[in-house]
């Protein structure tokens, strides 16, 4: 690795670098470790541990299956244009909105937050690479592969319809005939399996690998959420695929685990189902609250308000979010005295997502704000995902969550959880890293459109759902009573608007990579108290990331 | 290093507007009640409206402190335009955390106050209520049955047609379940094929109802008027058309509809309260000998009769009258019960059906054709393209094999003898034979 | 809680170059690159495909489970080649020094028995759930099942397991390999045998009692708790055949074996999972006649003892 430069920057690695082609391999300068033959660059790619590179393809997958997600939203919104209307038989629309949900959290946003964790978490330990490089490649492919596993089904006679949730007796082999919830059923099994190898590589890499003198409390937040959120990815994803097989037996061999008919309960499989799918709440979320965590102080060239606060409300987070699985189920009928102890759980996790919100605010306070694009996302996430929380803790309250449960206010709360929370902040991310990814700037004006139109079509698309909600109008209906018929267009046309707005993205790759102005170590001049290791190392980094190992001050 | 200067203060007083106006634009005008909640039409439903109305007003007070907040952090401290300013080096606050921590717990605590009532009042269930309406979720509309009082409804699916009927006309009032006002009534929920949720607004209520389980819940409705809800759970392809409409009345107007409705024969209570699903089938092979166990209604007492196995297919299926006669005459008489509550719901009470969605039975050259082929669309069910009488239809129709063989037979000869029909009866043994 | 205002956590800095630990080129240009993350994944996606293919009556659904399997087995072998290779070399690498990597190993592996444990509460939680609601249990007309098998299994397990100890035992202490191979092939010997007999009972079971996965909740919690514990056997019987053979080709030392004690870590995992499926399934249904009213018993032996301690303490 002699011939390396890392005072040149303009090292490119991104999957699509073609035009820049030498420069993408120089970077890597593969060929040489142990004397292996010169590989074709698309076989280094598929052969890579690179921590780095594995972020990459992990982001790019996840953004193509946004795009795919997003267009099956758009699907659902073609039909809800009018109040009986026959755009999507019902039966394809229930699959459009059961594979937007399924793509949209197993394979858009868990692997992004993913890529993001292995982009940056390495190099803010202070890592050579993750601790199971060859597992976490693993991690990576089975996205790909889980990928193709659902998507196929569309081909085999239909998708699963049976919403992202799969409750039987709908999901039985009885109602839903045919080979798609099958390959649902493995497709979550395949994605699971990526996010056990994850949360276990990752676990290792915090505990293992820290370079001298970075102690527990003193890594970055970035890595605080991670660690939290490995456990849950440890703990309950286990659950999921157990849940899930019972589903699958019982469909193919005739099992009797949630069939009423031959003596079992289907409200069981809600049990097990929420005991994973809830934490995978707090799985999609917990990263992104890392990825604000290292943005918000880093425009506000300020040192992160409450360190220790938000690092521990993170764990709180964590341990409360594996014990209200329940309060998904407050409409069941269950005992309202058992459910009170959800409810309080649940209530209670308002006070640690608190903590942080105001902590953000109050880095914000007394520092120097640069506006830059990365830096509105963050407000952005701030600003909106405090809506979610707040009809979070709605929701807790049981007869107030018996009243909309099932309804568009649900639509709405998950909507501001997971748009304007994961996506805007793993949007945030995006720009955040994008310049130490590529080696380049990218187009701030066009950053700065992405953003107001990104929130702008938010709120039209998802603040009007509460009213339906509250209105009278159930989710995942493909007609609805025609009172409802203004609203719904308006969200309709918004989330057109939101949908290609996120095109914006691609622009910005192409104009970073091939036009960017070429940037140093830290093109955000970081403040000296904000500033963690990958703003020390060249852009891109090295693959082996630090020819010397950092030492925290 | 920036190639972009930082916003005017112009645009970000612009930033901030839009960020807290966006989303209230245009709502307000567009709905009338107040916070856009409907109005509760029972005590339970106030206690709800309360819960919701104590919560969005510490909600809004929130978000309104947060963004304010944010926004005056924004603007104070902006990097301005060629300024050069150290930041602040503090980065924790004692007091200000100890502060954020305990307000939002006194405000929990606040939110729990109201919601303690509601739970209370769902959790006092009535021991001997006035009165007990039975509602089970089929696909996709809702059989309502008055034990006591002997009478039973079904309710209709959406069509083109009735959507667009006014609340409290006559054709409405004709789809309408009747509800007395003033009356503590007790409600019995259960499913019969997958979950479906019965969901009525006004009332502040919602149960799901899931097969194999049986939940009561306490409803009096003190107001009288025509209310609307909908199924809440995902249960198929035509769940948004799995319409609830409800007409609360007073006494005399609810007798006489009572008496418009009575059932022909005897309602069972649907079974005990709890897992009517957990009952343990027997593995043993000589059991399956005695096979004409399949109408063995689920016993009122709970008493699980484990020792056959048929008592344990779907409890619920059992909810429909039980049936073992062979005469053709009294074959097409339980058909007729039958078919008000497991085929009416889509096939419409004469057989028209709702086009587009759902064909027709009379007239149908599917009913009137092979007796195999009409018991196969029964047991195994029928999905994908179709044509009945000149007109195409893409839908999905659920088998019904968990209907008993008389059930399925009295059924199919009730069809074939009405509406113009002119098939002749189908037997159990029939049936039997294509199972 | 502590000042932590001079933590530079959050915004520490690379110290000047030359104060961490010093970088061997050698290290930097260890490049760790394999195809086998990539195949296995798409295999394992094919043997899911094709099992979800032949379950509906697709007539290509077998060949792609056997194709599928194959894949997999076949880049399972290499991928474990590399690893045995990288172990053979026994240098630091980006993951760090030899000692390092093994040291993640032992975290990596308990963590993921941890989420085993978790799969195995899954079920569990469906077992409890389903007795716990059953009005009868066991169903009528199958009382109980035979206590035999699960005797003599649960012994062959738990001497196995002490078996794995003491080839363990004399590895470390750099005794004969014939005597640590000898230890070894009877742990082996005894896990052959148990999945022998659990595929004897399971044949009784079916053909001789009717009872099958249809059997209603008990049916299926047993096939499902002892079909996906015999799966574990099955798993842990390859990895200590593996161990096995390299203590055969001599790769562990006295100080560096880690795969024979994680191989040791699931065995015994995998026998503690047996004797709580053994105490639930089986022995329960034979204790409860008489261990409630004997619990009472002592219960109302002691209430008077208590009281007396009691009476003199006031």
């Amino acid at each position: 690795m002699s011939t390396h430069d890392h005072s040149a920057p303009g090292h490119v690695h991104g999957p699509d670098c073609n035009h820049d082609h030498d420069h993408a391999h120089d970077a890597y300068g593969h060929g040489d470790g142990h004397g292996h033959a010169k590989r074709h660059p698309i076989l280094d790619w598929l052969m890579t541990t690179d921590h780095k590179r594995i972020g990459i393809m992990y982001l790019w997958t996840s953004f193509i299956f946004f795009l795919v997600g997003g267009a099956m939203a758009l699907a659902v919104r073609v039909q809800l244009m009018h109040a009986n209307n026959n755009a999507l038989t019902p039966d394809f629309f229930n699959q459009m909105m059961t594979m937007h949900a399924s793509v949209m959290i197993f394979l858009a946003i868990i692997p992004a937050v993913t890529g993001f964790g292995n982009l940056v978490l390495p190099l803010h330990l202070g890592a050579r690479d993750v601790a199971f490089p060859r597992l976490n490649a693993l991690g990576y492919w089975l996205v790909p592969a889980a990928g193709l596993v659902f998507m196929s089904s569309f081909f085999l006679g239909g998708a699963s319809a049976n919403g992202w949730t799969a409750y039987p007796p709908l999901a039985n082999a009885q109602y839903s005939p045919g080979m798609g919830v099958d390959l649902w059923i493995f497709g979550v099994h395949l994605v699971g399996t990526s996010s056990i190898v994850g949360g276990l590589n990752f676990i290792v890499t915090i505990f293992n690998m820290r370079a001298p003198g970075v102690t527990l409390h003193k890594m970055s937040l970035f890595c605080w959420a991670w660690l939290v959120t490995s456990w849950l990815q440890v703990i309950a994803t286990p659950v999921l695929a157990g849940a899930v097989t019972m589903l699958l037996l019982d469909r193919n061999l005739g099992t009797s685990f949630f069939r009423p008919e031959t003596g079992g309960d289907p409200i069981l499989f809600q049990h097990l189902f929420w005991f994973y799918s809830h934490p995978a709440v707090y799985i999609m979320i917990l990263p992104v609250f890392g990825i604000v965590s290292q943005v918000v102080p880093a425009f506000s060239k300020k040192r992160i308000f409450g360190y220790l606060p938000i690092a521990y409300s993170s764990v709180a987070i964590g341990f409360f979010g594996l014990l209200v699985w329940a309060h998904h189920m407050f409409a069941t009928g269950l005992n309202p005295w058992f459910l009170t102890f959800f409810m309080i759980i649940t209530m209670l996790i308002a006070v640690p997502t608190g903590i942080k919100i105001f902590s953000w605010i109050a880095t914000m306070w007394g520092g120097v704000i640069e506006f830059k694009t990365p830096m509105l996302f963050c407000i952005g996430f701030i600003a909106f995902f405090t809506i979610g929380g707040l009809s979070g803790t709605m929701i807790a309250s049981i007869p107030f969550d018996i009243q909309v449960s099932g309804t568009y206010f649900i639509v709405a709360h998950i909507h501001y959880v997971l748009f304007a929370g994961s996506s805007v902040g793993l949007l945030a991310g995006f720009y955040y890293w994008l310049p130490k990814m590529t080696g380049r700037m990218y187009h701030e004006g066009i950053g700065q459109l992405h953003f107001w139109l990104t929130m702008v079509s938010m709120n039209l698309a998802f603040f009007p759902m509460h009213f339906l909600g509250l209105q009278g109008m159930p989710r995942r209906v493909a007609y609805y009573a025609p009172q409802f018929e203004t609203i719904n267009q308006i969200i309709g046309y918004s989330a057109f608007v939101m949908g290609i707005a996120q095109l914006i993205v691609f622009f910005q790759i192409y104009y970073t990579l091939k036009h960017g102005a070429r940037v140093g170590a830290d093109p955000w001049n970081h403040h000296p108290d904000t500033k963690t290791f990958e703003w020390e190392i060249a852009s891109p980094p090295p693959p082996y990331n630090f020819e010397t190992l950092p030492v925290a001050r | 290093m920036s190639q972009h200067n930082n916003p005017r203060p112009g645009r970000l007083a612009a930033f901030a507007a839009t960020m807290l106006a966006a989303p209230f634009v245009g709502a307000d005008a567009a709905l009338a009640a107040p916070f856009w909640y409907v109005d509760p039409v029972t005590p339970y439903g106030e206690i709800v409206n309360q819960t919701y109305q104590t919560m969005v007003w510490i909600g809004i007070f929130i978000l309104i402190f947060v963004e304010l907040a944010l926004v005056a952090a924004l603007v104070k401290f902006r990097k301005r335009k060629d300024e050069v300013r150290e930041p602040e080096t503090w980065s924790h606050n004692t007091t200000l955390e100890i502060v954020w921590t305990v307000i939002p717990f006194i405000m929990l605590i606040i939110i729990c106050i109201p919601t303690f009532k509601g739970l209370a009042y769902l959790a006092d269930i009535p021991k001997s209520p006035e009165l007990t309406l039975e509602v089970v979720g089929r696909q996709f509309f809702w059989e309502y049955r008055y034990p006591e009082l002997n009478a039973t409804f079904t309710s209709a699916m959406r069509t083109e047609a009735n959507a667009k009927l006014e609340k409290g006309g006559k054709d409405w009032d004709a789809i309408a379940l009747y509800l007395p006002i003033g009356r503590k009534l007790l409600v019995r929920l259960t499913g019969a094929d997958v979950i479906h949720s019965w969901w009525i607004p006004a009332f502040g209520l919602q149960q799901m109802t899931t097969p194999g389980n049986l939940v009561q819940i306490p409803l009096e409705v003190t107001k009288p008027g025509d209310y609307e809800g909908a199924c809440s759970y995902l249960c198929g392809p035509y769940h948004g058309a799995m319409d609830i409409k409800i007409k609360a009345v007073d006494a005399a107007t609810f007798d006489g509809w009572i008496a418009a409705h009575k059932a022909p024969g005897p309602i069972e209570p649907i079974a005990k309260v709890g897992k009517i699903g957990m009952v343990a089938p027997a593995p043993v092979k000589p059991a399956h000998g005695a096979a004409g166990g399949e109408h063995a209604a689920v016993p009122a007492g709970g008493e699980h009769a484990a020792a056959s196995p048929a008592a344990s297919t779907a409890p619920v299926a059992s909810v429909a009258p039980a049936v073992a006669v062979v005469d053709p005459k009294a074959l097409a008489a339980k058909g007729q019960e039958v078919f008000a509550s497991r085929c009416a719901g889509c096939h419409g009470a004469t057989g028209g059906g709702t086009p587009p969605m759902f064909p027709p039975l009379a007239g149908a050259e599917q009913v009137n054709g092979s007796d195999d082929d009409l018991i196969d669309i029964l047991l195994k069910g029928k999905s994908g393209e179709i044509t009945v009488k000149g007109q195409k239809y893409n839908s999905a129709m659920p088998p019904q094999d968990s209907l008993s063989n008389e059930e399925l037979a009295a059924v199919s000869t009730y069809v074939r003898a009405s509406w113009g029909n002119n098939g002749k009866p189908i037997t159990p043994d029939q049936v039997k034979a294509r199972r | 809680m502590t000042d932590h205002s001079h933590h530079s956590s959050h915004g520490h800095t690379a110290a000047p170059a030359g104060a961490g630990a010093p970088a061997d080129p050698h290290v930097l240009e260890h490049e760790i690159a394999s195809i086998f993350p990539l195949i296995t994944s798409f295999a394992t996606a094919l043997f899911l495909f094709g099992t979800a293919a032949t379950w509906n009556a697709y007539a290509f659904g077998p060949a792609l489970i056997v194709l599928g399997m194959t894949i997999q087995v076949a880049a399972l072998i290499g991928w474990w080649s590399e690893l045995v290779r990288d172990n053979k070399l026994d240098e630091t690498t980006l993951i760090g020094t030899p000692a390092e990597a093994r040291q993640g190993l032992r975290i990596g592996f308990g963590f993921f028995i941890g989420s085993e444990v978790m799969f195995f509460a899954a079920f569990f939680a469906y077992y409890f759930y389903a007795r716990g609601l059953s009005p009868v249990w066991p169903p009528p007309g199958f009382e109980k099942l035979p206590w035999e098998p699960a005797l003599i299994n649960t012994f062959l397990l738990v001497f196995s397991g002490f078996f794995y100890m003491r080839g363990e035992h004399l590895l470390e202490h750099g005794k004969s390999k014939a005597r640590t191979l000898f230890w070894m092939v009877a742990a082996l010997v005894f896990g052959f045998v148990f999945l022998g007999i659990q595929i004897k009972e399971w044949y009784e079971l079916i053909n001789h009692h009717g009872f099958t996965v249809k059997s209603g909740p008990m049916g299926t919690a047993f096939y499902l708790l002892t079909g996906f514990h015999g799966l574990h056997v099955i798993i842990g019987a390859i990895f200590i055949t593996v161990v096995t053979s390299r203590i055969a080709l001599n790769h562990f030392t006295p100080h560096k074996h880690f795969a024979m004690t994680a191989a040791g870590w699931y065995w015994h995992f995998v026998d503690v999972v047996w004797i709580g499926l053994v105490l639930c399934l089986y022995l329960y249904d034979y204790f409860r006649d008489w261990m409630f009213p004997v619990a009472r018993q002592a219960i109302g032996l002691l209430e008077p003892m208590i009281a007396g301690v009691l009476a003199l303490v006031a």
